[in-house]
């Protein structure tokens, strides 16, 4: 061997990654594999445990806003009460309690509208 | 044969729900309108609710200008509208199937018995050019929660459920995944006594809980046996609430308030026979399910 190769062989000697460099590879990809998944199930944690939110409130102005409640010929009177529902399963509620009045007024969004066992309907003999 | 609604196996979507209630037909209307859009399902709640209030005007034995009321005065049926003509093809085809145990046309036993806080002068309805009084009573109402879900969802909705009076006619997208749950309320009191869940389908409620009185010493209910033309009284009574699940409401309550004239062991068969399913209650507030019942809980 040349010198220079002596030189280079000895430095190789010297560092103990070059020696196994296969070997230091598989042990970095690992590490690297371990962090990452334990990175990630942290974040999958976090992100479970952080409350959903269970009562927003926006405020609809009616009166600018047609959409919040059902058009039709001026002959036609509105529901006593009218809820509004945007929802995946019932994520969200406009509550309008008040009586049907051409006046503008505001109604009040919830979140969520109901709990899941809240029937659709009610069927009884008092009629 | 009435065929028995769909079970539920359906789950909601991502939607737009709308819901109103208001008075109608001497009770309450609950009307659900489930779209896409928020727009469509306010539309198709309006035209449901205004289907409902016409429906009302035009079948109400109390108000003297309706349909019912001048075919009570003796007009002729083919004068009405087509609705009108469809409520009375039911009270007929209902007479028929119930072997008799349902029959509208006991407006004068109704109101002999005192049931007669109305507008309708008994003396006018018995001396009418024809024989003929009707009362549409609880027909009228599954009828008209049947049609006006059929006009919600032509104009759009994907979904709709009518409650008029507790006859419920439920359609399309439900409200929540599991489908459209319906819960029994008690004869008695507010206690619920049983929870079915629909797809596509109706369930009524008829019982003697809500308009009993008392009359010349005996206690009496809105519910007239046609065999004997007299009020049924309740405490004679094995069964005082029958609800029954049907594939329309005017067909549940049809067969509801035949289960209330006919009784325990005849009201099972008569269910049976029509592949309904329905819950009986008894006075002592034990139930009694028919055979097709557990399909539906």
């Amino acid at each position: 061997m040349t010198t220079t190769e002596d030189r280079l062989h000895s430095l190789a000697q010297r560092r103990p990654r070059d020696r196994f460099p296969a070997r230091s590879a598989r042990i970095l990809a690992t590490g690297l594999s371990v962090a990452s998944i334990l990175g990630l199930a942290s974040a999958i944690r976090a992100a479970s445990l952080t409350p959903a939110p269970i009562h927003t409130t926006t405020e609809l102005d009616i009166a600018t806003n047609p959409m919040s409640r059902p058009q039709s010929s001026a002959s036609s009177t509105l529901p006593e009460s009218t809820v509004v529902a945007n929802t995946s399963r019932v994520a969200a509620v406009i509550v309008d309690p008040a009586p049907a009045v051409a006046a503008p007024r505001r109604v009040t969004l919830e979140t969520p509208v109901a709990a899941v066992s809240e029937p659709s309907a009610t069927t009884s003999g008092s009629k | 044969m009435v065929a028995p609604p769909s079970q539920s196996s359906t789950c909601a979507d991502s939607s737009v729900v709308v819901r109103s209630t208001f008075p109608a037909m001497g009770n309450t209307a609950m009307i659900t309108s489930i779209a896409h859009s928020r727009d469509i399902a306010s539309r198709a709640l309006l035209v449901g609710t205004e289907r409902v209030q016409m429906l009302e005007s035009s079948w109400s034995r109390f108000l003297p200008d309706s349909e019912v009321s001048k075919f009570n005065e003796g007009r002729q049926l083919n004068n009405f509208s087509a609705d009108t003509q469809l409520l009375f093809e039911h009270m007929a085809q209902a007479t028929a199937r119930t072997g008799g145990l349902f029959d509208a046309r006991i407006l004068p036993e109704v109101l002999k018995i005192g049931y007669d806080s109305s507008l309708v002068d008994a003396r006018r309805a018995s001396g009418a050019s024809h024989s003929l009084a009707v009362d549409p009573g609880g027909i009228g109402k599954g009828l008209a929660a049947d049609l006006a879900v059929s006009s919600m969802l032509e104009h759009g909705c994907t979904g709709a459920l009518v409650s008029v009076g507790g006859d419920i006619r439920c359609c399309g997208t439900p409200d929540r995944d599991e489908g459209w749950i319906i819960e029994l309320q008690s004869a008695h009191d507010e206690t619920i006594i049983g929870r079915v869940t629909l797809d596509d389908g109706a369930i009524a409620t008829s019982g003697f809980g809500a308009k009993r009185w008392a009359c010349l010493g005996a206690h009496r209910t809105h519910i007239v046996d046609p065999s004997t033309h007299a009020s049924i009284d309740s405490r004679q009574r094995e069964v005082v609430q029958a609800t029954v699940v049907a594939s329309t409401a005017a067909w549940a309550e049809v067969y509801a308030t035949a289960c209330l004239v006919a009784d325990m062991p005849a009201a099972l068969a008569l269910l049976d026979r029509a592949g309904l399913a329905g819950l009986l209650q008894r006075h002592d507030g034990s139930t009694f399910a028919s055979t097709n019942w557990s399909r539906y809980t």
